[in-house]
């Protein structure tokens, strides 16, 4: 420190001093003070005791004397700092200045001591003073902080001794006075505050640490009175006493909250715990006064970003019904113009935006108020708040729409906090019954869209939550008024409900797909739209692969499946091929509607259903071309032959038939004794015929001997439910291979079994694709298909070499019934036909072999297998034009004749087309003429004619059917 | 300099100032007149007319400079008339430009030529008293009473001096001091629930030290306005006359008022003693005032040169002048009344109400007998006829022969004054 310690006070030459202050008169003590103030050369201790004396002698003196020791404390501090700065050239405080110092700050103590009261204001205002003055000069200095860091200013300054002495004067006099007069305590320091900040924002830490209490109610009282002063006090009367020329509202409210905001910093519960207390409790009982603290407070935190986000959730929390009624009648009272009102209204608009914590419950509160029925603690609340809290709101909305449009790239407290409960406000939007809260929830909305990135968020929260019509056309309205300010904004909007709906609830999510479904099919002639449903389906576009997966996401939503079909529907039939991306696109989207499509059938779906229905639309619509149907066609064929679930829909048998004996065996996990199946089997025969004795086979899987007997498998699905599946998949790819000019109708069942209706391209494929399904059911009928696959038909009895493969195709046939529908739509294109008749070709030889190797004379049954596979074959072959008329007819009479005239007949039928093959080379587009080919039939039908011969009795009458004309 | 710089435009401007009213017959007198008093509060008080810019830029140095300077040249300024005008000029409160900063800088020249024993000054200050409405003059009161009472330890002797050489001041000191401290506040004010400061409207100690000082020293202190009526007053006060609002002749109805209603004095004022020049040993308020009202009732023995005065004609030239009049006593009655804790009753001995009617009685009777007060016997009785009855009000009132209602009890004379 450069301040030495205690000098010597010689005590002769203070008698001196007073000697010579005492001789003169008080006249002569002032001309000695100017003339000194005036002449060179710093203080001197003799010139500072001549001070002493004359502000004891001389009243008039007395703003002098003090303004003098105030340039003494500068001086001094100016020194000190000099030292520091440049330590070696600066001697510092010197000791003269020391002990003048000290003689000053003893005086005014004892001045203080003797009559306090007094003298306190006096010097609380010059020490107040002093202090800002001397922390301003010094604010250019290098060793002096700056002001930014509080903390460090205050430790600096705490470090120089006549800081450190003036500061001791200041709060011993604050001491005074909070204890005697405390009303006027702080009007020095808020004069001083508002002249000196911020250099001089220390003093106020300082001394709001010390007293804060005191300093913080009296700060907000003074600053009230003024306030109340100056704006209800008619200018003519307005008392000169406390108020100085140049203070007006602004002045006083920045120094207000200048010194407020400072203590806030370290004191922040006790500041806010007054300013709320000062509003529950106004000062003096008169009337108004309620009111007008709260117009004060608000012009308060009009000023300050710091106080109003601390206090908004106390406010909101204290105000009521009765204490609203009770500031409304108030302000009435104060008679005010309805400019006032609307300066008000524009002064809380202002409030709120500024408001960060809390302002969200601000908003709401707000809100509350203009409901025309409060609940809660807003009951009984005037019509008269309400209207005015209507304007309020009203004028907030335009306010914040501005500011939204306005501040778009900055962070707003306001904004973020109400963006935090937009759900919150579109619930209310959707729910409100009331239209002008309607409007104001909209607004609201609005704004927070307005702002950032948010309008995605709330549109796609509104798509979720909506549920009636009326909820649609909120949505359709806000998109139209967000969208010219949002670029892009539907895409957004879709994204993120796309990207969100994994995460919802069933509900929620099926409410959302179900929305954007119902504006898909948007009905443009009744609420206009401007195009919108155009422009959502393209968007949705950008969105489909999302849609797509969501088809796949069965086991959990399996709703949202169809509706996402349906949105993809609608997508398809309104959007070219090429928009679609099929390229990319298509695999990844038949996958996913294969399987649904399966998924249905699993679940028991049928034709008519709807969801059923609108998978078959979206996949018809998808096979509009060729190149698309061959691939829709080949996964949906492929899937019903690999995958083991899906195939056993159609029939295939995997489940062993088991008598409950040999369940429990196998459940015991015995080993099966062969010889007592076949004594058992042996038993059972016996019992049944009497004609078979002796040896009865027992049927063996190869391969599996010692476990038993070959079982009969059977399918685990009902009779029923495989019929109307393969019905299901046969109409579905009818529907498909149908020519692709306009829609389709689907209620109807029926397709007109007419060449016209279908597309031969289409046929084409399909025929390949059949050829690939069985190729890769399993390895042996890929070799069937595959080693002989050429459509040659070989002669007759070449066949028994390939009669294992031929059953396993019979087989499949049997497994898989729909292929026999596919193969009589097949037979509308005979080139497509021709691919495929080598299934057919095995088929005939199995019925061959069948046939020939039966023994009986009377005719199979109308049920057997063989039977009606012979008539499907022969029905086909006429179809295909494999076979003329009418040698194709023979198999209306399989049933009434012996088996062995049916291979007769069989073989005829064989060798035309070994003798007679289809032109390979045909075109596709013209079927098969017969005629044209010059083909000598009557060799063929002799043999029928021979059968015919031989069943005279039952077939005469079909005789004619069979001549040839020539 | 800039000290002489300030010095130098202010004593040129007070010269020119001088000029013109010295020479009041000359015809382009009057155009300067106005002009230079335009430009009084730029080069004086330095304070612009507009008041958006105005910033008060005299430095409590240059203050001090400035009130040094001007209580130098009233000194010296022999003319009497020239002397006043110019004071005028300067601190008229009529003007209203930089009226606070004026006047404020006028408590300051007061308060220093208090201390310098500057009469002239004071003498000034008296007139220019008199003659401004009474909210100014009341604050420079108070500005004097808290430099010399309150913050100076030993300033009571300044002013207790200044009726050595300053009466008239003195005198419209204490006519502005009554009537601004009206003891009216006390407990029972306090009762019915009005917040008052309890003190405002009471003088402290000092204060009425040095009052009772000037009473007893000079009774006819209270008169001097009356008796030292001379040309330059008359026609000042003839000027001001129809002001609404200005103090009274004579301070007679506050003393009186004061002497009665200091029983009442709030407990707070009555504990403190202090010590003053002329008498060693401890004086606490209700000493204080037994003395004031010992020297109010010389003052009303002393009031015949002013009575002669009026009755002449020289004082404002109105013989009917009334120096206590009924209405004043009357309001006197009505404040009494409500002071007094039983109003109907007969007072306690020894309470605060026998206290303050037995004053009240001798100021009436005293007034009466000197014609201070116009009232004849029967307006006196049904004046004083709401009070509580004391023994002496019922002496004053109706004589001693009539027996009243009251018990005998030997009435007891106050031995101290």
């Amino acid at each position: 420190m450069p301040v030495p310690s205690n000098p010597i006070v010689d005590g002769t030459m203070k008698t001196k001093q007073s000697h010579t202050t005492s001789k003169l008169g008080p006249q002569q003590m002032v001309h000695w003070f100017v003339a000194s103030s005036y002449a060179s050369g710093s203080f001197t201790e003799e010139r500072v005791r001549n001070s002493v004396a004359l502000l004891h002698r001389v009243p008039a003196a007395r703003n002098a004397v003090l303004h003098r020791f105030t340039m003494l404390f500068e001086d001094a501090v100016r020194s000190h700092l000099d030292h520091i700065e440049f330590q070696s050239t600066a001697p510092g405080i010197s000791p003269e200045i020391a002990s003048s110092l000290e003689l000053v700050v003893n005086t005014l103590f004892e001045l203080l001591e003797q009559s306090g009261k007094a003298w306190a204001t006096i010097l609380c205002n010059w020490s107040v003073e002093a202090l800002g003055q001397v922390s301003s000069c010094s604010k250019q200095r290098q060793t002096v902080p700056p002001p930014g860091n509080l903390g460090h200013l205050l430790s600096f300054w705490l470090n120089v001794v006549p800081m450190r002495m003036l500061l001791d004067v200041y709060r011993t006099c604050l001491k005074i006075l909070i204890e005697n007069s405390p009303q006027s305590c702080v009007d020095s320091l808020l004069k001083a505050s508002a002249s000196h900040s911020p250099h001089f924002d220390w003093v106020v830490a300082d001394v709001g640490s010390a007293f804060p209490d005191a300093i913080v109610e009296r700060v907000l009282y003074t600053g009230f009175s003024k306030f109340c002063k100056l704006r209800w006090t008619p200018m003519s009367l307005q008392p000169s006493a406390s108020i100085t020329m140049n203070e007006n509202e602004q002045t006083i409210l920045t120094s207000v909250t200048r010194v407020l905001e400072h203590l806030f910093l370290f004191h922040p519960s006790k500041v806010c715990n007054k300013i709320v207390d000062m509003f529950k409790t106004p000062p003096s009982g008169k009337s108004s006064s309620h009111i007008k603290v709260t117009l004060y407070l608000m012009n308060l935190f009009s000023v300050s970003p710091v106080l109003l986000p601390a206090t908004t959730e106390m406010f909101v929390d204290l105000i009521d019904a009765t204490r609203l009624n009770n500031l409304y009648k108030q302000f009435q009272k104060l008679n005010r113009s309805p400019e006032e009102i609307a300066n008000l209204s524009s002064l809380v608009v202002h409030l709120v935006c500024k408001s960060s914590s809390g302002s969200a419950k601000l908003i709401s509160f707000l809100l509350a108020t203009t409901c025309s029925k409060p609940t809660g603690k807003l009951q009984g609340m005037d019509k008269g708040v309400c209207s005015v809290f209507s304007k309020i709101v009203s004028l907030l909305m335009d306010d914040l729409k501005h500011m939204a449009l306005k501040e778009k790239n900055e962070t707003s407290n306001v904004f973020t906090e109400i963006s935090a409960n937009y759900e919150e406000y579109c619930n209310n939007l959707l729910i409100s019954c009331s239209t002008s809260r309607k409007t104001w929830w909209y607004d609201l909305l609005l704004v927070i869209c307005f702002y950032k990135s948010y309008a995605n968020s709330v549109l796609s929260y509104i798509l979720t939550e909506a549920n009636t019509h009326s909820h649609l056309e909120i949505f359709l309205q806000f998109y139209n008024d967000v969208a010219p300010v949002t670029p892009d904004l539907l895409d957004s909007v879709l994204q993120k409900s796309f990207q969100s709906l994994p995460k919802l609830s069933t509900d929620k999510a099926l409410s959302l797909l179900t929305n954007i479904n119902s504006l898909c099919a948007w009905d443009e002639a009744k609420v206009p739209s401007e195009g919108f449903k155009t422009r959502l389906i393209k968007k949705l576009l950008l969105v489909i692969d999302d849609i797509v997966l969501m088809v796949c996401k069965l086991p959990i939503k399996k709703h949202c499946a169809k509706l996402c079909v349906d949105i993809l529907y609608q997508i398809m039939s309104t959007t070219s091929t090429c928009d679609l991306g099929l390229g990319t696109r298509l695999l990844p989207l038949t996958q996913s509607l294969v399987y649904y499509f399966y998924y249905l059938l699993h679940t028991g779906h049928k034709n008519n259903d709807a969801a059923m229905q609108s998978c078959h639309r979206v996949l018809v619509q998808l096979t509009q071309t060729p190149e698309t149907f061959s691939v829709v066609c080949r996964l949906l064929l492929e899937a019903s032959v690999t995958q083991e679930d899906n195939s056993v829909l159609f029939g295939k048998r995997i489940e062993p038939e088991l008598d409950e004996n040999e369940m429990s065996e196998i459940q015991a996990g015995r080993k099966v004794n062969l010889l007592a199946l076949h004594q058992k089997a042996k038993a059972k025969s016996i019992f049944k015929s009497s004609l078979s004795n002796g040896f009865v086979p027992v049927s063996v899987e190869a391969g599996r001997i010692g476990v038993g007997p070959k079982k009969k498998k059977k399918c685990p699905i009902s009779q029923e439910s495989q019929s109307s599946n393969n019905e299901c998949l046969s109409l579905l790819l009818y529907r498909c291979s149908c020519k692709t000019s306009g829609n389709i109708n689907l209620n109807s069942f029926t397709i007109p079994d007419v060449r016209q209706t279908f597309d031969s391209d289409k046929l084409l494929h399909l025929a390949d694709c059949i050829i690939s399904t069985i190729t890769v059911s399993s390895p042996q009928l890929a070799t069937t298909i595959t080693l002989d696959g050429d459509t040659e038909w070989p002669s007759c009895n070449t066949r028994k070499l390939t009669i294992e493969r031929d059953l396993q195709i019979f087989y499949f046939l049997d497994e898989h019934p729909f292929v026999w529908q596919l193969l009589f739509l097949i037979a509308h294109n005979h080139c497509a036909f021709n691919k495929v008749s080598s299934i057919i070709r095995s088929c005939m030889s199995v019925l061959l072999s069948h046939y020939e190797s039966d023994r009986y004379q009377t005719p199979l049954p109308e049920t057997s297998l063989h039977y009606q596979v012979a008539t499907k074959v022969m029905q086909l072959l006429g179809k295909g034009k494999l076979v003329p008329e009418p040698l194709c007819f023979v198999g209306q009479f399989f049933h009434q004749i012996s088996p062995f005239e049916v291979s007769v007949l069989l073989t005829t039928v064989w060798n035309f087309i070994k003798e007679h093959p289809s032109d390979a080379e045909q075109s596709s587009e013209n079927q098969r003429e017969f005629k044209l080919e010059n083909i000598n039939l009557q060799p063929f039908l002799t043999v029928v004619h021979h059968v015919l011969h031989a069943n005279i009795t039952n077939l005469g009458y079909l005789f004619s059917t069979y001549m040839v004309t020539k | 300099m800039n000290q002489r710089k300030y010095t130098n435009s202010v004593q040129e401007l007070i010269r020119n100032l001088e000029g013109v009213f010295s020479n009041q017959g000359n015809a382009s007198a009057s155009y300067s007149k106005e002009a230079l008093i335009s430009r009084i509060d730029d080069v004086i008080f330095k304070q612009r007319g507009d008041w958006i810019s105005s910033q008060q830029t005299l430095t409590p140095l240059e203050e001090l400079e400035l009130t040094d300077e001007l209580g130098l040249y009233l000194q010296e300024q022999k003319h009497e008339y020239v002397r006043y005008r110019i004071f005028e000029a300067l601190f008229s409160m009529a003007r209203e430009t930089a009226l606070e900063y004026r006047r404020d800088i006028l408590s300051k020249l007061v308060s220093l030529a208090i201390v310098s024993k500057s009469s002239a000054t004071l003498e000034c200050a008296a007139l220019w008293m008199k003659s401004t409405e009474k909210s100014h003059v009341v604050h420079l009161v108070l500005s004097l009473v808290t430099d010399y009472c309150v913050l100076q330890q030993n300033g009571a002797s300044d002013l207790k001096a200044c009726i050595d050489f300053s009466p008239r001041f003195c005198c419209i000191f204490l006519i502005a001091l009554t009537s601004h401290y009206t003891m009216m506040s006390s407990e029972k004010c306090k009762e019915v629930g009005i917040i008052v400061d309890d003190l405002k409207d009471w003088p402290c100690l000092r204060l009425l030290d040095i009052v009772q000082h000037w009473l007893l020293k000079d009774p006819a202190i209270c008169y001097c306005t009356a008796t030292q009526m001379d040309k330059l007053w008359r026609t000042v006060i003839k000027a001001t006359h129809s002001l609404p609002d200005s103090l009274s002749l004579t301070p007679l109805d506050g003393l009186a008022s004061w002497c009665v209603k200091t029983p009442f004095a709030p407990m707070s004022l009555l504990a403190p003693v202090i010590t003053t020049e002329e008498c060693a040993e401890n004086l606490t308020y209700s000493d204080l005032h037994s003395r004031m009202h010992y020297g109010f009732l010389k003052v009303l023995l002393a009031s015949k040169p002013a009575l002669k005065a009026i009755a002449k004609g020289s004082v404002l030239g109105n013989p009917d002048l009334q120096l206590w009049s009924k209405q004043q006593a009357h309001a006197l009655v009505g404040d009494l009344m409500s002071l007094c804790n039983h109003s109907d009753a007969t007072p306690l001995s020894g309470s605060a109400d026998e206290l303050a009617v037995d004053r009240f009685s001798q100021i009436s009777q005293i007034a009466m007998s000197m014609r201070v007060l116009n009232c004849t016997k029967d307006q006196f009785q049904s004046l004083s006829d709401p009070l509580p009855k004391t023994r002496l009000l019922e002496i004053v009132a109706y004589g001693p022969n009539r027996r009243s209602s009251i018990d005998e009890t030997p009435m007891e004379i106050s031995t101290n004054y």
